[in-house]
């Protein structure tokens, strides 16, 4: 069972050391830019906004030195199912709306220009965010992340949504997750151990593998559970109820003037990204 | 002396290989394990006495072109096979916690015995068997809920469970480990009878080298992921300089012995247990 | 120990929101951990292949905590599944993150609607949700009909499994199997909506065929392992209870 030890000891982090711009960008300036760019990505609709943000995206990674290979190797296993999915957008989009050019139709098959900028507009948007997260996860450790995530929360308090407690629930996430994977691991052995997880042949193969998938989940729901009860109670004894704030972590440095300039621009231009698209569709 | 159980030569194991945080534990180890014999496999922490044990009950497998041999099977070509090592050798976790799911004792107990392919009847009295061995009433614990049990009960379910399965040989990592001395005593004093009285082969992991003497014949240290001593329980014990060396601490009669020793008080023989320190004691100041 | 009553969802008190945010961290881990291995995906026949229960921490969360933990565990199922696709109908953070926020908030109201509810009210809405299943059948039969009756027969079921239930006075495990089906139908239906508004799928006959094909297998997986964990945990027991020897 090599693969359970592979579990403990990998890492969820993709942290690359590095010394390129966007290393040493402060956090903050990643993570809104980063945000600026997948909103401009998620929202724009047209093959000139895409171009300029797929243009942009390649050029990030590749002044990041992230190995393209690494952006192109997640999607590898999936490739077949983008295949067939890609497939169904072109040949079944739905009615054409009436500025529509239909360029190929043979019953319920139709091929229109709509459907084609879908297929294109959606892959060209997979590589973008692929490539973004790839670029940010790769730029920062998750230490850093989980810090500049915690102070963008931190003004939620004001309009009442629990930004306090988000970034808790993160922090505690990324904690236990090792302390969870060994759990399980653990467990796992212990049932191998005593003759489980024995492999079922045939048809209903799957009844046999969803048994031994439960003797797992439950059990690690359950001591998930425990946990969180000793954590409760840690976490009391600390003083660090859910609504308090003497608890603030208030090391990040003030914002440079580059930094500043960088976000703003960034931020205009997914901005004039999204205004031009919106103008190209309609 | 009759053909080991457990053959295991030249074993070498790495952890993640091929990336860059592979962690060698095992080098070029040898050890072997024959029925009816109980040993103590000890070292420091992280020198790979957790690996090697479950390369012993087949839960690791090695590379090829190596060998590790268990109840007669070769465990780097058939993992078909492997299925039926587990019944023979069975492997205790640390901690009782991570080995118990299910909700009721009994069901927990009963686990191993049902992937057995057991009959109902059989699977209970297993059960009960099991419960027994291990100092638990049947009747007052079968319907009990397993977490709600205090930590030494939760330890001999734990026992239990890889029990029923009948094994030949038991395994046992660390088991001593965070308990208080009197908890310590019984499960010594159980281990004891059942090696002594029903023949189970025992291979104790500990780092309190003080679990072994009267309970082990032979003893191997582990270093590193290499073998740094192997012999007879007293003669390993004995060594308390070798072993303070290798991060261990001898039993504190032997201790005790060396320091006489260099005291300038030789005793006839190194003394590991309390009544043996007090015979040596004895001998050497009324010679 | 068991000194704190750990069988009420979590109020405004201070006390318990430290729980709460604890157990909704964990459960996130959970999730992660979920995902991070094939334990996610239990292999059922559907079309995807398997049935995920990636999204049972968020239910659990808002069964046990309350909406607002169900939220917060969601948002990370959310997060967790946009970082991590690599088809474009998940790399969407519109399709991946949106209707994930929602699944521990609805679960949690459901559970606390029917846990609360009188015998009459929960026959009532499980009779009542029987019928728009049936609609909802008779809307497919009339495009397919093979599998309008595979939903029909799902209906009968839904109602017939109420009935019995509440008959049985197993409230609480009505609630909590009810919670499941709630969440879990609110993960699949507003993905695959969010998928037609967005342009992944074709149209929304393909993904009502999805939704069945894919979303039952998953409803019954996601309320066994719901039931199993909730009943577990919460001690529930029925008179022949015990060890099953």
């Amino acid at each position: 069972m090599q693969s359970l030890e592979t579990l403990r000891h990998a890492s969820i982090c993709q942290y690359v050391p590095g010394d390129t711009v966007i290393h040493r960008m402060d956090v903050r300036v990643k993570l809104l830019c980063l945000l600026s760019l997948i909103t401009a990505a998620t929202i724009c609709g047209s093959y000139v906004s895409h171009v300029a943000l797929l243009s942009l995206c390649l050029l990030a990674t590749a002044s990041m030195r992230v190995p393209l290979r690494r952006v192109l190797a997640s999607i590898k296993p999936a490739l077949p199912i983008i295949a067939f999915m890609s497939t169904l957008q072109l040949l079944f989009h739905g009615d054409p709306t009436p500025t529509d050019t239909i360029l190929y139709q043979s019953g319920i098959v139709s091929i229109t220009a709509s459907s084609i900028r879908s297929v294109v507009v959606s892959l060209s948007r997979l590589l973008e965010l692929l490539s973004l997260v790839t670029l940010l996860t790769s730029a920062a450790t998750m230490a850093q992340l989980s810090h500049g995530i915690a102070w963008f929360l931190r003004p939620l308090d004001a309009i009442g949504l629990p930004g306090d407690e988000m970034s808790l629930v993160f922090t505690i996430a990324l904690r236990f997750l090792p302390i969870l994977a060994l759990q399980l691991e653990t467990l796992a052995k212990a049932q191998i151990s005593r003759g489980g997880n024995l492999s079922t042949r045939g048809r209903w193969k799957f009844v046999g593998t969803t048994r031994r998938a439960l003797a797992l989940v439950v059990p690690l729901f359950l001591d998930a559970f425990r946990r969180s009860e000793r954590l409760a109670v840690a976490m009391e004894a600390r003083c660090c109820t859910g609504g308090s704030r003497a608890r603030r972590s208030t090391e990040h440095s003030a914002w440079r003037i580059g930094d500043l300039a960088l976000t703003v621009g960034v931020a205009l231009l997914s901005l004039a990204l999204i205004v031009g698209d919106q103008i190209i569709l309609h | 002396m009759t053909d080991p159980i457990i053959e295991i030569s030249g074993l070498t194991h790495t952890y993640l290989q091929g990336t860059p945080r592979a962690v060698t534990a095992l080098s070029d180890v040898d050890f072997s394990l024959s029925l009816s014999e109980a040993v103590g496999l000890v070292g420091p922490s992280g020198a790979g006495k957790s690996t090697l044990a479950q390369f012993c009950n087949g839960l690791l497998r090695p590379a090829a072109r190596q060998v590790v041999q268990v109840a007669g099977i070769d465990t780097a070509q058939s993992s078909a096979l492997v299925q039926t090592i587990h019944q023979r050798i069975g492997l205790v976790f640390q901690n009782p916690s991570d080995q118990l799911f299910e909700q009721y004792v009994g069901d927990d107990v009963a686990y191993g015995p049902r992937q057995l392919g057991l009959t109902r009847e059989q699977v209970s009295e297993r059960v009960r068997w099991a419960l027994s061995m291990v100092g638990l009433d049947f009747d007052s614990f079968v319907n009990r809920f397993t977490f709600s049990l205090s930590g030494g009960e939760m330890r001999r379910v734990a026992l239990a469970g890889v029990l029923a399965l009948r094994p030949d040989v038991l395994i046992l990592d660390e088991t001593t480990a965070g308990l208080d001395p009197q908890g310590r005593a019984e499960l010594l004093d159980l281990l004891s009878r059942w090696h002594k009285d029903a023949g189970l082969t025992l291979l104790l992991i500990t780092t309190r080298l003080s679990d072994l003497p009267d309970l082990v014949d032979r003893v191997v240290v582990l270093k590193c992921g290499r073998v740094a001593l192997e012999g007879s329980t007293v003669d390993v014990l004995g060594q308390s300089s070798s072993l303070a060396g290798l991060g261990l601490a001898a039993p504190p009669m032997a201790q005790l012995s060396h320091h006489l020793s260099r005291g300038g008080l030789d005793l006839p023989s190194v003394p590991l247990t309390v009544s043996q320190a007090e015979d040596a004691i004895c001998k050497a100041l009324r010679p | 120990m068991r000194s704190v009553d750990t069988t009420r969802p979590a109020s405004d008190r201070d006390g318990l929101r430290t729980r709460s945010v604890a157990r909704a961290g964990v459960l996130s881990a959970v999730t992660l951990l979920l995902g991070w291995t094939h334990l996610g995906f239990i292999p059922v026949p559907t079309p995807a292949g398997a049935a995920t229960i990636l999204h049972i921490p968020a239910i659990l969360a808002g069964v046990l905590e309350g909406p607002t933990a169900g939220f917060l565990v969601g948002m990370v199922f959310g997060l967790f599944s946009f970082l991590q696709a690599s088809i474009p109908l998940f790399k969407d953070p519109i399709v991946a993150i949106v209707p994930r926020l929602v699944i521990g908030v609805t679960a949690g109201y459901a559970y606390r609607v029917f846990s609360k509810s009188s015998r009459g009210w929960v026959l009532g809405s499980g009779l009542l949700g029987a019928c728009i299943v049936g609609l909802f059948a008779w809307q497919v039969a009339l495009s397919t009909l093979w599998l309008g009756i595979v939903v029909g027969v799902l209906a009968l079921a839904l109602a017939a499994g109420t009935v019995l239930a509440v008959m049985r006075e197993e409230r609480e495990r009505v609630a909590i199997g009810l919670a499941a089906v709630t969440g879990t139908l609110t993960n699949t239906v507003l993905v695959l909506t969010l998928g037609v508004l967005r342009g992944y799928l074709p149209d929304f006959g393909t993904a009502a065929f999805i939704g069945v094909t894919h979303g039952v297998p998953e409803i019954a997986v996601a309320v066994i392992v719901t039931l199993a964990v909730a009943v577990s945990w919460k001690r529930l027991e029925r008179p022949d209870t015990g060890a099953r020897l």
